[in-house]
């Protein structure tokens, strides 16, 4: 980020300075809290959660998120849900991006028209395609893994070509007449030359696409809900499910929880430089 | 060039054009064909698909039934209320890690996290909180302040619209927040200080500066906040599940297959494409008037 | 940044191990431990809806989620010993199964057995003929099941076609634990007590819950008449009438707990089967008044003398927050004995044995008790007859895929006759679901003692009926359990125009619901 002048920046006496950061500090208490909730019910018990769901636990112990690790299947899920994640997110950025690129470079008719009907597909709400769609899918054998992917890919393009297309739109077309002098074909000159100028969007692509899927409920539970190849939210519903019609095993959904939620976090906390980059440039220039 | 682009234009959309023909738009004009038939979900009611066409009749009961209308409205007046209490606080987060020197990361990184938690484990997990730690800790009449307002948030229509807008803004906000971190580092700071010298004070340069310029981040908030407050299911399902006249559009679509036995899917797709219609129409108008606002720079 | 690269690389590498390593040991081990993620009876090429022998799968939708495992073992067995191979699916129970069947019902395989859940789904399958009427299969055996199941179980609309082979019967009461009414009336005196309180009157039984909310404020060796005979109360408060909060340990943000199950009992004064409630006319809508006005006294009685998480509760917005009185509350609370009675059936069985295994053991069921009289029942029953009965029904049945193969259908039907076979109703139904069947031999053996309390009445013939599903669909606990959630659960004060106004409005939307279908 970068840093202004701070004498530049409204309200900075020693005072006001004071004031923000216990405004501040006060806003980050509260914005953990409900992550401290589910923190603090990982480690009870069905009953201690069910009595005092806001009590520190009668004990420190790891074993419902043992047990939680093991009846969602943890290893195979986390597997699934990385590969089904990972492929999708290539997918729309390896489609979304050349196609971003080409309708803001060539103007017609045709590229407008494609631009308005990949935004207008962001308002389309789920509910009006679902079973339409899955009767499709179903009829091209594309229940699956793969059909999965395929149907992220689609959701994923509308706001991932909107994002690329604005983006494109500030970059100079000098580096394109350049490269083509050069010789380079059109791949050549956009995965070398053009892609590179864009990772922040990519990036911004990458995050959106890739929280959604790897939060995503109802379609994997259309496509996957009975296969044997669960992701991690699937695996939730699953364990609410098995244990009893109206019940809800509150011991195995917090640790669940908290467990599908850490390799959020570490990647978070890890590409956090590139999540803020990504995030705030590539929204600015859409 | 131009020509040279357009030679490949076709070869490069087509991907993303295939993708979107099969997974959006063939679903999507199926759909509306559906909405013209009695559709049961696994068959036509009355024999093929020719013979179950009802013509509007679908549309005039999802207007007459009053259940689609009156959560078109809900959802219209979370939408207002969500819209602007996002976008407040998100601005509010940007200008104060904009105005502190240490600790900007830290802060950031923790307003940011809750957007990548699930709508529905986080929601169930509100629902404890709206129904514990607000109505009997903070806001009983025991309790830090005793606001009769913030208790049993889950049981009164307006309180519970209150309670989506807190638990959407905690999640969304800090997502907002970086897109205007984004766009205040973008402007320019000789134009701070050449306010500062023409004698504008902090509040005044706010609105002269710093407002106009932040106006495409505006733009793409707006849109983003717009769009997600008027899909809304997620939280909706976990925090009330419709109860309490709290049913929204896409949480009624989902349910109006229950209402009826056999499952009128036929309504629930006609409700369905006028939610379309109606989302596409608020939020073209809106790019529409906000572009026209924007400042070029 | 650097360190944090290569904790992100260890965690990618530790997640691609233990993915790898769990690959593996699953393929070695087969089916064991994981559950209901191993199909693994069906061959590698099940897509393609044949097996290993060339004979053709039998896709089986089993909407007990609960009894995935079971059900799962149930098919392997069967598969192991016809050599069909089997696929089953199960999905959670309730609303939420429906949209999976329906999505099952479109796709390439269609199940060849599916479940039904009464009569309130079986238009939908019935008009889309998907449901096969079972009493056109020309297979003897199959035809003696069929012929054989009781007229009040049948799925039908019109008493002649038969679209259904019952799961189980489940029923529902009032759980009482044999150990707390020791407690409170001293050692041995469960066994007369459950006897009276089986048979009483709803005057008796609200004597005897008055008595014990006093009981639980200042305990002390007060009388109480039940059926006739007097009980009394220890002196002080021993053993787990050291835990009572109040008298019923209610769930009141689970609108079918009395949306759907306590107002059952008042539709059942002028409907006997869900049949004759789905042809429900005007004038007998009209009779549904008084019992309606007698089922929302009751509601009043029992919300009153609520016991809660920590300590006696009363009606108010906090009676129905699913945080305090919610369903794993409600059960809660009754396996830690901080009430007497809670009204749930069979099925929470397993739910309540999680919190305290001896307590399951222990319960049994009396029946609701609500204050009809005579001369508003009109279906030749009496109110004492009311009194002592429990709604026993089917909630789900297991029907053929008419659009299947004749093949495959003749493959569903042999399943349905292997499962009914006595010596696979006892090893899985009952041994591995827990399940009461709805052919039950006199001497059948129940582990589960709920289960085998239900079947005491079904022996007895002491049961009444599930008319309330043959109500419009959602008028039971979406409209009027709303109704009763949103407006009167939160009021303290009901009075006699709230009772009338309560049965009003559910009649007056069940004519408008029905009207509008």
């Amino acid at each position: 980020m970068a840093r202004q002048d701070a004498s530049m920046k409204p309200g900075t006496g020693k005072a006001g300075q004071i004031i923000l950061y216990i405004v501040l500090t006060v806003l980050l208490l509260y914005t953990l809290t409900p992550l401290l909730f589910l923190l603090l019910n990982s480690f009870k018990s069905q009953a201690e959660i069910v009595r005092n769901p806001l009590a520190l636990p009668d004990e420190w112990t790891f074993q419902y998120l043992i047990n939680a690790f093991a009846s969602i299947h943890f290893p195979q899920a986390i597997g699934y849900t990385l590969l089904i994640t990972i492929i999708s997110v290539l997918l729309i950025v390896l489609v979304a991006s050349p196609c971003g690129w080409i309708i803001t470079r060539h103007k017609s008719g045709g590229s407008t028209f494609i631009y308005l009907m990949f935004v207008a597909a962001m308002l389309i709400p789920f509910q009006a395609v679902m079973y339409p769609l899955m009767n499709i899918m179903d009829a091209l054998h594309l229940k699956n893994i793969p059909g999965l992917i395929i149907m992220y890919a689609g959701f994923g393009l509308s706001m991932s070509i909107f994002l690329y297309s604005g983006f494109f739109k500030s970059v100079p077309r000098g580096i394109e007449e350049a490269a083509l002098i050069d010789g380079a074909n059109i791949f050549q000159m956009f995965f070398r030359v053009v892609f590179p100028l864009v990772k922040s969007t990519t990036v911004t692509v990458m995050i959106l696409n890739g929280m959604w899927i790897w939060n995503d409920y109802l379609l994997p539970f259309l496509t996957l809900g009975l296969s044997d190849q669960r992701t991690l939210v699937l695996e939730l519903y699953y364990a609410k499910m098995t244990s009893g019609q109206f019940g809800s095993p509150w011991e195995i959904i917090f640790p669940s929880v908290l467990i599908t939620v850490i390799p959020m976090i570490i990647i978070f906390l890890c590409l956090q430089k590139y999540f803020v980059k990504g995030v705030s440039e590539g929204a600015i220039k859409a | 060039m131009d020509k040279y682009f357009k030679r490949w234009f076709g070869i490069l959309v087509l991907p993303a054009v295939l993708l979107f023909v099969l997974v959006i738009a063939l679903p999507f004009f199926t759909g509306i064909v559906y909405s013209f038939t009695s559709w049961r979900g696994t068959y036509f009611a009355g024999g093929t698909l020719f013979q179950s066409f009802v013509g509007f009749d679908n549309y005039i009961k999802a207007f007459t039934t009053g259940t689609f209308t009156r959560s078109l409205w809900y959802t219209v007046a979370y939408t207002v209320v969500a819209v602007i209490a996002i976008n407040l606080v998100a601005l509010a987060f940007a200008l104060m890690l904009g105005s502190i020197h240490r600790g900007v990361g830290m802060y950031r990184t923790v307003f940011f996290m809750p957007n990548m938690l699930g709508g529905l484990a986080m929601g169930y997990v509100w629902q404890f909180i709206f129904q514990v730690v607000y109505t009997d800790l903070i806001f009983s009449p025991d309790g830090l302040l005793h606001l009769e307002f913030m208790r049993y948030m889950t049981q009164d229509p307006v309180k519970a619209l209150f309670a989506l807008v807190i638990m959407t803004t905690w999640q969304s906000a800090g997502y907002m927040m970086l897109i205007y971190i984004g766009g205040l580092n973008s402007i320019p700071s000789d134009l701070y200080e050449a306010a500062a010298i023409d004698g504008a004070g902090p509040v005044r340069r706010f609105f002269k500066v710093t407002l106009p310029l932040l106006m495409s981040s505006i733009t793409v908030v707006l849109f983003l906040t717009l769009a997600n407050s008027f899909k809304l299911l997620d939280q909706n399902l976990a925090l009330t599940n419709g109860d309490f006249d709290t049913r929204m559009l896409a949480l009624q679509i989902l349910r109006t297959t229950r209402d009826t036995q056999p499952p009128n899917y036929g309504v629930a797709q006609a409700q369905a494409v006028i939610f379309f219609l109606i989302v596409a129409a608020i939020s073209l108008i809106q790019v529409y008037v906000t572009r026209s606002r924007e400042v070029e720079f | 940044m650097k360190p944090c690269k290569k904790a992100l690389a260890l965690l990618l590498m530790t997640v691609l191990m233990t993915t790898l390593a769990a690959g593996c040991k699953s393929k070695d081990q087969n089916n064991s431990s994981s559950g209901i993620s191993d199909n693994s009876q069906v061959s590698e090429n099940s897509g393609t809806g044949t097996g290993n022998n060339d004979k053709p799968t039998l896709y089986i939708f089993n909407s007990k989620g609960e009894n995935a495992n079971e059900f799962e073992a149930m098919c392997k067995a069967y598969t192991a010993e016809t050599g069909v191979p089997t696929k089953p699916f199960s999905v959670g129970a309730g609303t939420d199964a429906s949209e999976p069947l329906r999505a099952q019902m479109n796709s390439n395989t269609p199940p060849a057995i599916f479940s039904i859940m009464g009569v309130k789904e079986l238009p939908e399958w019935q008009q889309s003929g998907t449901a096969l009427d079972l009493t056109t299969v020309e297979d003897s055996e199959f035809k003696s099941i069929v012929e054989g199941i009781p007229e009040n179980m049948r799925l039908t609309t019109d008493g002649k076609a038969s679209y259904g082979i019952p799961f189980n019967v489940e029923g529902y009461g009032y759980m009482v634990d044999s150990q707390m009414l020791d407690d409170l009336f001293g050692a041995n005196s469960h066994e007369a007590l459950l006897k009276d309180l089986r048979t009483c009157s709803y005057e008796d039984f609200t004597k005897l819950c008055e008595a014990i909310d006093q009981y639980v404020a200042t305990p002390s060796a007060a009388k109480v008449t039940v059926n006739g005979n007097e009980y009394t109360f220890q002196a002080e408060k021993t053993g787990l009438a050291k835990n009572l909060t109040g008298v019923f340990a209610f769930a009141g943000s689970e609108k079918w707990t009395y949306g759907d199950h306590a107002i059952n009992i008042a539709i059942n004064t002028v409907f006997s089967t869900p049949i004759e409630a789905a042809d429900a006319k005007d004038e007998q809508l009209d009779q549904l008044k008084e019992p309606f006005i007698a089922y929302a006294e009751m509601l009043d009685f029992v919300t009153q003398h609520v016991g809660g998480l920590k300590g006696h509760a009363s009606r108010g917005r906090d009676l129905i927050n699913a945080s305090s009185f919610g369903y794993d509350q409600s059960i809660q609370m009754y396996a830690d004995s901080n009430a007497v009675f809670l009204q749930q059936g069979n099925w929470a069985s397993s739910n309540v044995g999680k919190v305290n295994q001896d307590v399951a053991n222990r319960s049994s069921f009396i029946p609701l008790k609500c204050p009809v009289t005579d001369d508003m029942i009109k279906t030749g029953k009496t109110a004492e007859e009311f009194n002592s009965s429990i709604p026993v029904y089917v909630p789900n049945f297991y029907a053929v895929n008419a659009k299947v193969s004749e093949e495959i259908q003749q493959e569903a039907i042999n399943f349905l006759k292997w499962m009914q076979k006595t010596e696979n109703v006892n090893t899985y139904i009952v041994g591995m679901f827990k399940a009461v069947p709805y052919n039950a031999s006199e001497d059948i053996e129940m582990e589960d003692a709920l289960g085998s309390s239900i079947m005491s009445y079904v022996k007895e013939g002491r049961t009444l009926s599930d008319p309330y599903n043959g109500a419009p669909a959602s008028w039971s606990s979406e409209v009027v359990g709303k109704q009763l959630m949103e407006q009167y659960l939160i009021k303290e004060q009901w009075n006699e125009n709230d009772y009338s106004a309560i049965a009003d409005f559910a009649i007056s939307k069940w004519k408008e619901m029905k009207n509008a279908q």
